[in-house]
């Protein structure tokens, strides 16, 4: 997760208008389920791979084995598309298996094309989130006016999953140390107990926090300078980005 | 010889066989996200639809909530962020399993099902974005089947059996079927989006739900055992906390 968070906040058009990158992404998958063709899937994939590699300066090897992990579990999923289960017909000799699996031409390209399309369009939502950090993807959202309460639960969100991940790693780390996931029925005893703490914890800083915020005056809703983004000419225009230190969601 | 038989007896050998299937449970499991460009755009944007009088219902309650007490927005981000994270807690053998009901159930018992409609689709925004689980497009699915149906079955459950069977049943019970619930509605989901060439839907649900199925029973059982481990954990640990949340009955 980290993995991912980290290019996004270390890519070389991380500067760039959000808007730009997240409408790109979006054609993109549009364009892959709307012409439903493996070609135009491909052409996509690549065109995705082209730009990440050389606009965004990510590395081919770490967005390939991303991208590879995911299409384990496609492959998983396009293997039932393919075959299909048919009973014989009573006309034939009773086989050893009462079922027959069968592999048509129509149902090998169907699957051959959900594969192609579903690969593109995932590259294309790896793309997005190699490039964009969520804070500027919040920012995006706060445009068109998305009622304020939503925006404020995903930044609330957004930060606190990285505290509390922090936290079950800490918790997970002791348990382990003192032998907690030895057997199967200390590793439940662990689990459950790690998880309730979280819970408890969960807890205990919203409270910290309410306090805190509401020892500043806090009316109930957060407000953060917004970001300034590089425009979309910036790509050919190669001015140098300005990297000013913002108040906003980063640093919230 | 007999050293080695007396190692091999048949409980050692069931252990054997239900760590394998717990084990074998941890990766397929993110199957379960609908991944993005898997759904035709006609079934994507149908189950856009389906969830949208959830998302609205919900946002209202949300939005009532949090006029009553500011404060619970801060909860809320909370519980939200703790089913997130709880997704990577280390279940027994299934190490990084995703255990929404877990994380939402908790949710639906605090706030209810339909603030968690919306928290649970954030998080699987989130998911999406973080962890490249699920999609976009995909988005009205995933929130169906696992922020949807998932919390309501468990909320239900809870409800209606509280004062009928032993407390830790009633747990798992929620805990579980919430589980299977999703597992279910992600097999009809996929089954109706591609549908058997020769035997059509039904097919095609059994397809899926027998390839779904080797993951997510175990699954669902293990996380139902951990639901009812971590309610006992916080009813020793926590009673007062449990209380101020307003938790009857714990």
């Amino acid at each position: 997760m980290r993995w991912i968070d980290r290019f996004a906040y270390n890519n070389r058009i991380r500067r760039l208008d959000p808007a730009v990158k997240a409408g790109f992404s979006l054609i993109m998958i549009l364009v892959c389920l709307g012409f439903d063709r493996p070609y135009v899937s491909a052409a996509a994939l690549l065109l995705i791979l082209i730009l990440s590699v050389s606009l965004a300066g990510l590395p081919l090897r770490s967005f390939l084995k991303i991208l590879a992990g995911e299409a384990a579990f496609l492959i998983l999923s396009v293997v039932p598309i393919a075959v299909s289960i048919v009973r014989p017909s009573a006309a034939e000799p009773v086989p050893v298996f009462p079922l027959k699996l069968l592999i048509t031409r129509d149902s090998a390209l169907n699957a051959l094309n959900l594969l192609t399309r579903t690969l593109a369009c995932i590259s294309a939502m790896n793309f997005l989130s190699m490039t964009t950090p969520v804070v500027d993807l919040i920012d995006l959202a706060g445009r068109p006016r998305v009622p304020e309460i939503m925006i404020d639960l995903m930044t609330l969100i957004y930060r606190f999953i990285f505290t509390l991940f922090d936290c079950l790693e800490r918790m997970t780390a002791a348990k382990e140390s003192r032998l907690g996931f030895r057997s199967l029925r200390t590793a439940f005893r662990s689990a459950g107990e790690i998880a309730a703490n979280l819970f408890l914890e969960t807890y205990r800083r919203s409270r910290k926090l309410q306090v805190s915020l509401e020892s500043r005056c806090w009316d109930g809703a957060f407000r953060v300078i917004p970001q300034t983004y590089d425009p979309i000419r910036s790509l050919w225009e190669r001015a140098p980005s300005r990297n000013q230190p913002v108040q906003n969601r980063e640093t919230l | 010889m007999n050293r080695i038989k007396s190692r091999f007896n048949l409980k050692s050998f069931l252990l054997l066989v239900l760590a394998l299937l717990l084990g074998y449970g941890i990766r397929p499991v993110r199957a379960m996200h609908i991944m993005e460009g898997f759904l035709p755009k006609g079934w994507a944007i149908f189950w856009f639809a389906v969830s949208v009088p959830f998302w609205i219902i919900g946002f209202i309650q949300i939005r009532k909530i949090v006029a009553e007490k500011p404060e619970s927005r801060l909860l809320l981000g909370f519980s939200g962020a703790f089913s997130f994270v709880l997704s990577a807690l280390k279940i027994p053998s299934v190490t990084g399993s995703c255990s929404h009901p877990t994380g939402t159930g908790f949710g639906a018992l605090l706030f209810g099902p339909f603030p968690m409609a919306i928290i649970g689709t954030i998080v699987l925004l989130f998911q999406s974005l973080l962890l490249a689980h699920g999609g976009l497009t995909t988005l009205g699915a995933n929130a169906f089947s696992m922020a949807i149906a998932g919390p309501l079955i468990a909320w239900a459950v809870w409800k209606a059996l509280k004062d009928k069977l032993p407390q830790s049943w009633v747990i798992f019970l929620a805990a579980a079927l919430a589980d299977l619930l999703t597992y279910v509605v992600t097999s009809v989901q996929l089954a109706l989006a591609h549908p058997d060439p020769v035997g059509g839907f039904a097919v095609s649900f059994a397809k899926f739900g027998s390839i779904f199925a080797i993951t997510q029973i175990p699954l669902a059982i293990s996380e139902g055992i951990l639901t009812v481990l971590i309610f006992n954990a916080l009813k020793k640990n926590a009673p007062a906390e449990l209380k101020s949340l307003g938790i009857e009955g714990v």
